[in-house]
């Protein structure tokens, strides 16, 4: 797990909560009824465009009907954000969510609703933006500063802050075309983290990077955090339960969640991954292996729910060549982030498994694997079977995400193992 | 970093609001100036740090022309006759001029273009990359304005008392062009085909204006070239930098009014459309 090391702490950080009793000025965003509209097709989208811009040009207001091709990217979206609070902001590819931040960001106009931003606004969205790639690392400081808002006067001071945290003191009078991309993205964030914002939009920029490159952009969130109200987009779910104190979860431009309860939203987002089982990976020969059905614990739902330190039984139906009567078979667990997480071989051939002899060349083989007292940590995983004709060589037939099961726990933690201990 | 302060988004036309929209304008000021500046900077240094003749290629497009005009005047092919300066100084000066009004048209969709990465992904006073683009035009023209000062060298042309106000005339020019080039911007950052046609009207305009040659007094190009604007400009400046008389004067100025209020409006269009051609051209 990469991520291991920064996670300091069982619980998501839990930020100071609001008590209730301060003034309507500490809300940082107010966001009412937003809903922004778009258009499918391009040609029309841009003739709309002409039509938009003709509108807002003579004062007239948009109308809120959808024209042809066009659907709701954002639809209806109501929240409020304090200071010291942080937003995660979840959902699948195309749920709006980078529409909404657009609208925050103020790049985009709402179509209903409306914004209400309380202090300077800070967007980690892009890094290193109008980067020139022929001109220096110092050069390219200057440039991306100013459009981040700095004056030059500001960047002269925090110039040699910014060098300091990017590490790369070397390579400042060197064009930008000869960094590696990790270099780029450090010199990017350096810059801005050198912001001081009251409210922090931030929209996967983590994704990218090395460990420690990671570790220091979580230090300088965890700095900003204290001080401004954050709204975070990612796809990794400890990310979010690591830093938000707060969730939105995004479906198809409605809220499907918002709320305080992170690790409820996180659950949502995974029961609501598509059913997609039972992909071959590689199959020998075809023919040779024929999957008949498989379970997770008696049970042929597409997400099972299974408790931690629960029993899991994964059972399975198979008609194999009688030739294959002395091959092996293991299973794979996966999280939800394709890590592989544990394998389990059998111990059996699959002619010890029960089984039958069909046809003379075919057995009809039944069996199933008790994974007893599964100590994973809340999330979805999938399962890989894999057949092989001994442990050693190479796979008859692997078929990936055979079966997906989600974990369910009271707590919410980045590693995949939470374990059992036995504490005095 | 900006000043804190309330910022309300909603549906409605920014005109609804123009106090607000006005005194966004006015504070943005000079962050628009100095990204303007930083920007055009950006884009001169990327561009001559990869280029052998660098700031020559300036000058090099309006000599060219020059150059074919003399050669065809010289060898009759073509027959242009201008009272009281040699034409080799008058079709340099005229190309340059026109140069700088074509330039004057293209810099605003050229600085919006080249900052278009970044219009998606961040907030930043979006005029910026107009003035970027109109900087890079004020640049190439005080290097053309070298080049008129050695070609009167050449010619042993002595500046007269109003050649200093033929100065300003690059102003003007510039401003016609930019203000036509902005008001086509939004437009042209939704649809490839306005850049594709100003190039072209460029091309055949220069033979609408009294660039090669001298106005015409009569016939239906004279009648034609009472609604160029730029002809009464580019007259006006020529005649003014090589001290000849200026008939044109009264709408010399007229035009370059005209072009100010024009180009505030502009900056007010363009400031108005940027949400909505943000939705479109992505990232």
């Amino acid at each position: 797990m990469k991520e291991a090391k920064e996670q300091q702490t069982l619980q998501p950080t839990q930020v100071p909560k609001h008590n209730g009793q301060a003034d309507e000025d500490e809300v940082l965003v107010r966001v009412e009824n937003l809903s922004k509209k778009f258009c499918r097709d391009l040609k029309r989208s841009l003739w709309y465009g002409v039509q938009d811009i003709s509108g807002e040009v003579f004062g007239r207001s948009k109308k809120d009907t959808l024209r042809k091709d066009e659907f709701w990217a954002v639809k209806d979206v109501s929240f409020e954000l304090r200071r010291g609070e942080c937003l995660g902001l979840i959902g699948h590819n195309g749920a709006g969510k980078s529409t909404l931040l657009k609208m925050l960001n103020g790049l985009i106009k709402p179509d209903q609703g409306r914004i209400e931003m309380n202090g300077r606004v800070g967007a980690l969205i892009e890094l290193g933006a109008g980067f020139n790639p022929v001109l220096t690392g110092r050069e390219n400081v200057y440039i991306n500063g100013q459009i981040l808002g700095f004056t030059k006067k500001e960047i002269d001071e925090k110039y040699d802050a910014i060098v300091d945290f990017a590490e790369i003191p070397d390579f400042m009078e060197a064009p930008v075309q000869s960094y590696s991309s990790g270099m780029k993205v450090r010199l990017g964030f350096a810059i801005a983290a050198q912001m001081e914002p009251d409210i922090l939009i931030i929209d996967e920029v983590l994704a990218v990077g090395d460990i420690s490159f990671k570790l220091k952009c979580f230090n300088v969130i965890d700095r900003l955090i204290e001080k401004c109200c954050v709204i975070f987009v990612s796809h990794s779910m400890q990310q979010i339960s690591r830093l938000c104190s707060h969730a939105l979860m995004l479906g198809k431009g409605n809220i499907k969640f918002l709320g305080e309860d992170v690790s409820q939203a996180i659950d949502i987002y995974y029961t609501d991954i598509k059913d997609q089982n039972g992909a071959f990976a590689f199959e020998r020969k075809s023919g040779e292996v024929r999957i008949l059905d498989t379970h997770i614990n008696s049970s042929r739902e597409n997400l099972k729910l299974v408790k931690r330190l629960g029993d899991l039984m994964f059972g399975f139906q198979l008609e194999i060549s009688a030739e294959l009567e002395e091959a092996v078979i293991a299973v794979t667990i996966y999280d939800n982030e394709q890590r592989p997480v544990g394998i389990c071989f059998s111990d059996k051939k699959i002619k010890e498994f029960n089984s039958i002899v069909y046809n003379g060349a075919t057995l009809i083989v039944n069996g199933s694997v008790t994974l007893s007292r599964i100590n994973l940590s809340k999330g979805v995983y999938s399962i890989t079977l894999i057949i092989s004709e001994s442990e050693s060589s190479k796979p008859v037939l692997r078929v990936n995400d055979i079966r997906k099961f989600q974990v369910t726990s009271v707590r919410d933690v980045w590693p995949t193992l939470e374990l059992e201990g036995d504490w005095k | 970093m900006q000043k804190a302060r309330r910022i309300v988004y909603t549906p409605e036309s920014g005109l609804r609001q123009p106090k607000v929209l006005l005194a966004d304008f006015v504070e943005s000021l000079p962050q628009m100036h100095a990204l303007g500046y930083r920007l055009f900077l950006r884009n001169l240094k990327g561009m001559y740090r990869q280029s052998l003749l660098g700031i020559f290629w300036s000058v090099i497009p309006p000599l060219v022309t020059s150059l074919i005009w003399i050669f065809l005047n010289g060898q009759r092919v073509v027959d242009i006759d201008v009272p009281g300066i040699s034409y080799p100084l008058f079709v340099i000066i005229g190309t340059i001029l026109w140069q700088t009004f074509a330039e004057g048209v293209n810099g605003p969709v050229r600085g919006v273009t080249m900052g278009k990465s970044m219009l998606a992904k961040i907030n930043f006073p979006r005029e910026s990359l107009i003035l970027s683009g109109i900087y890079e035009v004020i640049f190439n023209v005080l290097i053309k304005i070298g080049l008129i000062a050695l070609v009167f060298v050449a010619f042993q042309q002595m500046p007269a008392w109003s050649t200093l106000f033929g100065l300003l005339g690059f102003a003007s020019l510039i401003l016609l062009g930019s203000t036509i080039g902005l008001l086509l911007t939004p437009l042209a950052m939704l649809y490839n085909d306005i850049q594709k046609g100003i190039v072209i009207v460029l091309q055949f305009a220069i033979y609408l204006t009294p660039v090669i040659y001298p106005e015409p007094k009569s016939g239906l190009a004279a009648q034609l070239m009472q609604f160029n604007p730029v002809a009464p400009l580019l007259t006006t400046t020529r005649n003014l930098l090589i001290g000849a008389p200026t008939p044109n004067l009264d709408t010399f100025f007229w035009v370059s009014g005209a072009s100010v209020v024009l180009f505030l409006l502009g900056l007010l269009v363009y400031r108005l459309a940027m949400p909505i051609i943000i939705e479109r051209i992505g990232s």
